[in-house]
């Protein structure tokens, strides 16, 4: 990956030779062998992480993408050798500890990406940004006993929107001041937009939707509160700047909210209940099918929006992202019909139709793929 | 050149702040031995580990903390050389002497202290039962805590180490 984002060969096979030394690292860190002694160990590691460093800098004027593997190498090593601080003194292996573990790691890993400008880096960033955000909610589920199993769907509910609502709101303000790391922000927070809508455009899920209102507000307001913040300030600021159409910003803007809507307000005004936990269409209350099928058009929208955003953004990664999400939501929703028409005459006739459907499907996509790389080039 | 060195500072003040913060205990700290039950479980990254639960962490009948409360415990030496509590308080007692405080966090029924896990090599074995061990563990004077090692009859317990080969 280049430093704007951009994939390459070489990027490839520097990032994946990256990746793979990282996990040597944790192997040899889990290892924890006692011949070693703790100096040696963190020594190893020092060196290690300076090497990579000084290789990416060395290969920065001539092998740029390699030079990215490099600094992505050090961001990771770096991280792991707080790991190893801790393992040498056996600081506690909770959720909490290891999530203050990886929030310091974030802002040495933010921190870098920004000042090398390095967009691999800033990969490594989000990512131990996901992972601070889901040990730190399990570890607050854990804590909180009186959250309950819905409480404790309802904070990962929560702190997913959260993440999704910062990420989208720090790719507005990177467009809008047209900083290399925009694309980045956008596809990650479509990948996790998309996780998310995907979770709840299943039957399964709606009976965990009521309970999200019954949260106090001390957990709702700053997480509901700062991703609000960065997209109204990244919508104003790149609208103001002409960097995005005015389509394109409200839309994101709008199924964002319209989750919150759907998740907040939606059970109240269907008078739902939580705890209907049901996977056949037939044991859903029709304020449950109505929930179901709103949450599904929803990410009908999202799949819309991205993909016409990726198209005329000449984006095929975020393209891609949503036929990917596609496909798996159509899966989905037919292994769904199946379980919910029992019956052999049922079941044999759904297989015929997914059959039939799969290959016209295939027919249009194909026909689509090769009009939007058309397009693209 | 500036940012290079920038992040470099930055790096290496992060990295040398959380190594002083972790070893700050084992390094200047006051030694006591506790005493625990341990069992065994895995940490992804940092790997095999013993989890501890010591006989300080079980909160007495009269005491009634708030889940994630700030706790002191007042620990005394026994007359078997074991540190054992001898008052617990939602605030920082008053230092006296031969009294050591320790710092934990209340559960539902026990507290947290931040020391319930030893790491050791991967699949590496007690030698002996693990009964009668104890903890040998460095306390600062805000009541922090880090483990040095664990003993049994005050001396460094034994591990039986797999022998290390290429493939293992």
């Amino acid at each position: 990956m280049s430093k704007k984002g951009e994939l390459t060969v070489t990027g490839v096979f520097s990032t994946i030779g990256a990746i793979l030394i990282s996990l040597g690292v944790i192997w040899f860190l889990a290892s924890n062998w006692h011949q070693m002694p703790s100096f040696a160990k963190i020594l190893i590691l020092v060196i290690a992480t300076s090497a990579a460093y000084f290789a990416g800098y060395k290969l920065e004027a001539e092998h740029e993408t390699i030079s990215q593997a490099m600094y992505m190498l050090t961001a990771i090593l770096w991280t792991l050798s707080l790991f190893l601080i801790a393992q040498i003194f056996n600081l506690t292996s909770t959720f909490q500890a290891n999530s203050n573990i990886l929030l310091v790691a974030l802002i040495g890993t933010a921190t870098l990406s920004y000042l090398l400008r390095s967009a691999l880096t800033l990969v490594v960033a989000i990512f131990t940004f996901e992972a601070w955000v889901w040990l730190q909610t399990l570890s607050t589920v854990m804590a909180m006993e009186a959250l309950g199993f819905e409480g404790a769907f309802s904070l990962i509910l929560l702190n997913q929107l959260a993440v999704t609502g910062t990420l989208f709101g720090l790719a507005l303000l990177h467009r809008a001041y047209k900083q290399d790391f925009a694309p980045i922000y956008t596809w990650w927070a479509a990948f996790s937009i998309f996780g998310l809508g995907f979770w709840l455009s299943n039957q399964a899920a709606q009976g965990f939707v009521p309970g999200f209102w019954q949260m106090s507000m001390f957990l709702l307001l700053p997480r509901l509160a700062v991703p609000a913040l960065l997209i109204g300030a990244g919508t104003y600021l790149s609208l103001s700047q002409k960097k995005i159409s005015k389509f394109d910003a409200w839309s994101g803007a709008s199924i964002w909210l319209g989750y919150i809507i759907a998740i907040s307000i939606l059970p109240t005004i269907l008078g739902l209940a939580p705890g209907q936990y049901v996977f056949r269409i037939w044991d859903m209350s029709p304020g449950y099918i109505v929930q179901w099928l709103i949450f599904n058009a929803i990410y009908i929208a999202l799949m819309l929006t991205v993909i016409s955003f990726g198209t005329r953004e000449k984006r095929t990664s975020l393209v891609y992202l949503a036929l990917l999400y596609f496909v798996v939501y159509i899966a989905a929703r037919y292994i769904g019909f199946i379980a919910d028409l029992s019956g052999y005459l049922a079941i044999s006739t759904m297989f015929i139709i997914g059959g039939i459907g799969l290959i016209v499907v295939a027919y249009f996509l194909n026909k689509f793929r090769k009009h939007t790389l058309a397009q693209l080039r | 050149m500036k940012k290079h060195l920038i992040a470099v500072i930055v790096l290496a003040v992060i990295f040398a702040g959380f190594l002083f913060y972790a070893s700050w205990p084992t390094a200047t700290g006051t030694g006591v031995e506790l005493k625990l039950m341990p069992v065994d479980p895995f940490d992804l990254i940092r790997g095999q580990y013993l989890t501890l639960r010591y006989e300080i962490g079980t909160i007495p009948e009269q005491y009634n903390f708030t889940e994630g409360t700030t706790v002191y415990v007042v620990l005394k030496k026994d007359g078997d050389e074991i540190h054992r509590p001898a008052s617990y308080s939602e605030q920082m007692p008053q230092a006296g002497e031969g009294r050591v405080v320790i710092r934990g966090t209340s559960h539902k029924d026990w507290i947290e202290y931040g020391i319930e896990s030893y790491f050791i090599e991967r699949g590496a074995v007690l030698k002996e039962q693990m009964t009668n061990v104890t903890a040998y563990v460095k306390i600062l004077p805000d009541g922090r805590a880090s483990i040095v090692e664990l003993r049994k009859d005050h001396k460094p317990v034994e591990f039986e180490y797999r022998e290390v080969k290429f493939t293992s």
